[in-house]
């Protein structure tokens, strides 16, 4: 395992920084973001260390630096540079250390409106924390600021708190704070505390471009409850108030099922006769229900191969899974050969949450209401893929779900969920371009281009917003930038759905040819064809047309739709 | 002489190159990267390898390597 990855150790990451980025740098499919971190003290290693984290995550930051201590002027005043360098993200490094005047929010403040009026993009502001000497007076106050910020935060979009107040606290203030690093380098932070400090920031940022985990893979004896339920019977495993292990495996249990509530699937992976480990689950004192987990999966087989297949069922790479597992064994095992499976190295209940929780891997900046309701659709799904295996024929298990869907230009009020959608998808995604709200903001608004987004509601259940197209009209052909569709709806023929409306819009818009790209990345192949099959020609490598002047017939034959487009495209 | 060596690793870490040889005499002239950002990293990696604390007179006066092993030698005795 990397040294970068938690539970990593500050010294070591500031001494091979240098190797770290050698290592990380070659990696393939890199997100590239523009981040522009502006100075309330100095910057100076942090541009280095974030960049680290970021590259660990899968990201490559480009950086503007901002001038030192200058991050009010160099918002307020005109500034060319950071205008050119369009930032995706503008981060406002401030501390303690600026909280020389009384009116920082007010300050604050004027600087948010400014960025969101020139620049519109995200926002990550430091919070502030604890006075380093412990006056009552000013830690008081800075308990106020901090509530301030995060009022705001909760009023505004495409803004996020990066909370040091807890970073500090949990790294020791007395460490956090060096006055000497102060002094000679303009630090606001110790140096020590750099890595700490970036890893934060970076999580944030991953999250916000989707890179979070989505599923949770558990063992069950020893990691769900304390002993061997088919040695001690559902009856006899240590879980409950009667002993501290069995308070420890209850904790483990309630943190879990929170999880499973705030939309992160569970699956259970587990060396086990079938029916003896979903008998546990009568014990009394189980926190988790048995329909708590969407994948559950005892038996003899390999685990590295089950997780496999559970990745399998719930349509989501590897990479997307967190695997916990007191056996080391086992651990290794599944490492060795899915190495993009995250699994943590921890033995003991008491250590599970604190790992899960370090590393972030379901570190949520800002929830959209569509996380929430992700087990719901995973239920859904487990029951249509039941009815699927009463059909011989596909095209009769379609027309038996009566599906349903809306495909409609970007409105504001699902903007959130399409930004989310547009940041996470891999698999059905024909460029990875990705984009920040603010950017999906303006494109809606913007005439030059046509947007839709598509939900697909069947018998079993609505999906939500599902797939987000963008198209740009240039001269009289639209370029279609863009493309994406959950996994929880491939097969389904909803991509025939959506283009015979995006067709029927560009006929009433007199549009002479459809430009449709395809960048392949290790992740997308599942729509390798679908230009093909859509009836675009190839042109180069990467580029693909679709005529209009032909006559064109409706593909989609099980989706019902709104057939009138009228309404809303003049 | 074991100071020297142990610094010696430091600066193989920090400038990521295993070819690197310090003396004494050795200063930022002679490494190219040895910039006002590695000598923080560079102190900063020799306290905790150490288990020292430089103090802010210390650091204002380090001209070279032969300065640091110094400075650290004093530190420990």
């Amino acid at each position: 395992m990397s040294i970068i990855n938690y539970p990593f150790d500050n010294g070591v990451i500031l001494k091979r920084k240098k190797a770290l980025k050698r290592q990380l740098i070659g990696q393939n499919d890199l997100l590239e973001k523009r981040v522009a971190v502006l100075s309330g003290s100095t910057i100076g290693d942090i541009k280095d260390v974030l960049e680290l984290f970021l590259l660990n995550y899968g990201i490559k930051p480009q950086f503007y630096i901002g001038q030192y201590c200058r991050f009010y002027e160099d918002i307020m005043f005109e500034n060319r540079d950071l205008a050119e360098f369009k930032p995706d993200i503008i981060h406002i490094h401030t501390s303690a250390r600026n909280l020389s005047d009384d009116s920082v929010f007010d300050k604050l403040q004027t600087v948010w409106a400014k960025i969101k009026e020139v620049y519109s993009c995200t926002v990550i502001q430091n919070n502030f924390e604890l006075s380093p000497f412990g006056c009552e007076s000013d830690n008081r106050e800075i308990n106020c600021l901090n509530m301030k910020i995060y009022e705001y935060a909760s009023e505004n979009k495409d803004f996020y708190v990066n909370d040091i107040q807890y970073l500090s606290a949990q790294f020791g203030l007395g460490r956090w704070f060096d006055e000497q690093d102060y002094f000679l380098y303009k630090y606001a932070q110790s140096v020590n505390a750099i890595p700490a400090l970036c890893s934060n920031t970076a999580k944030i940022i991953k999250s916000i471009y989707g890179k979070n985990q989505k599923c949770l893979v558990l063992d069950l004896d020893n990691t769900l409850w304390g002993g061997v339920v088919g040695e001690v019977g559902a009856m006899g495993i240590e879980l409950g108030m009667e002993s501290a292990v069995g308070e420890a495996y209850m904790a483990f249990q309630k943190y879990v099922k929170a999880l499973h509530d705030k939309g992160i699937v569970l699956a259970v992976c587990s060396k086990n006769d079938a029916h003896l480990a979903k008998e546990a689950f009568n014990n009394p004192n189980m926190v988790l229900r048995l329909d708590d987990i969407t994948v559950f999966c005892a038996n003899w087989d390999s685990k590295a191969g089950n997780i496999a297949k559970i990745a399998g069922q719930l349509n989501i790479l590897p990479e997307s899974m967190v695997f916990i597992d007191d056996n080391p064994a086992e651990r290794e095992l599944v490492r060795r050969a899915l190495p993009e499976v995250k699994v943590p190295e921890v033995n003991n209940v008491v250590d599970f949450i604190r790992h899960i929780e370090g590393a972030g891997y379901f570190y949520a900046a800002g929830n959209t209401g569509d996380d929430m309701k992700r087990n719901e659709y995973y239920a859904a799904d487990a029951k249509r893929n039941e009815a699927k295996n009463t059909f011989v024929d596909y095209g009769e298990y379609l027309n038996s779900l009566q599906m349903k869907s809306e495909i409609r230009p970007f409105v504001s009020e699902h903007l959130d969920r399409i930004t989310q959608l547009i940041n996470k998808t891999n698999q059905f995604n024909l460029t990875t371009k990705r984009y920040s709200l603010s950017e999906i903001e303006k494109i809606t608004e913007d005439a030059n281009y046509i947007t839709l987004y598509a939900t697909l509601d069947d018998k079993f259940g609505s999906n939500g917003i599902v797939s987000a197209l963008i198209g740009e009209l240039v001269e009289n052909d639209l370029h279609i930038r863009l493309w994406v569709m959950s996994c929880r709806v491939f097969k389904r023929e909803l991509e025939f759905a959506i283009f015979d409306h995006l067709v029927m819009i560009c006929m009433r818009k007199n549009i002479k040819k459809l430009v449709g790209y395809y960048f392949t990345t290790e992740k997308n192949g599942y729509v390798a064809n679908l230009m093909d099959d859509l009836g675009f020609l190839r042109i180069s490598n990467e580029i693909w047309e679709f005529d209009m002047s032909a006559e064109y017939r409706c593909k989609n034959e099980y989706i019902e739709t709104e057939k009138d487009v009228g309404q809303w495209i003049f | 002489m074991d100071i020297l060596n142990k610094l010696q690793e430091v600066f193989r870490d920090i400038f990521d190159d295993e070819d690197i040889v310090i003396a004494r005499e050795t200063s930022s002239n002679d490494i190219e990267g040895w910039d006002s950002f590695a000598q923080v990293n560079i102190i900063a990696t020799c306290e905790s390898e150490f288990g020292i604390k430089f103090d802010l007179s210390d650091i204002k006066n380090l001209k070279n390597v032969g300065d640091i092993v110094e400075t650290i030698e004093r530190k420990l005795n």
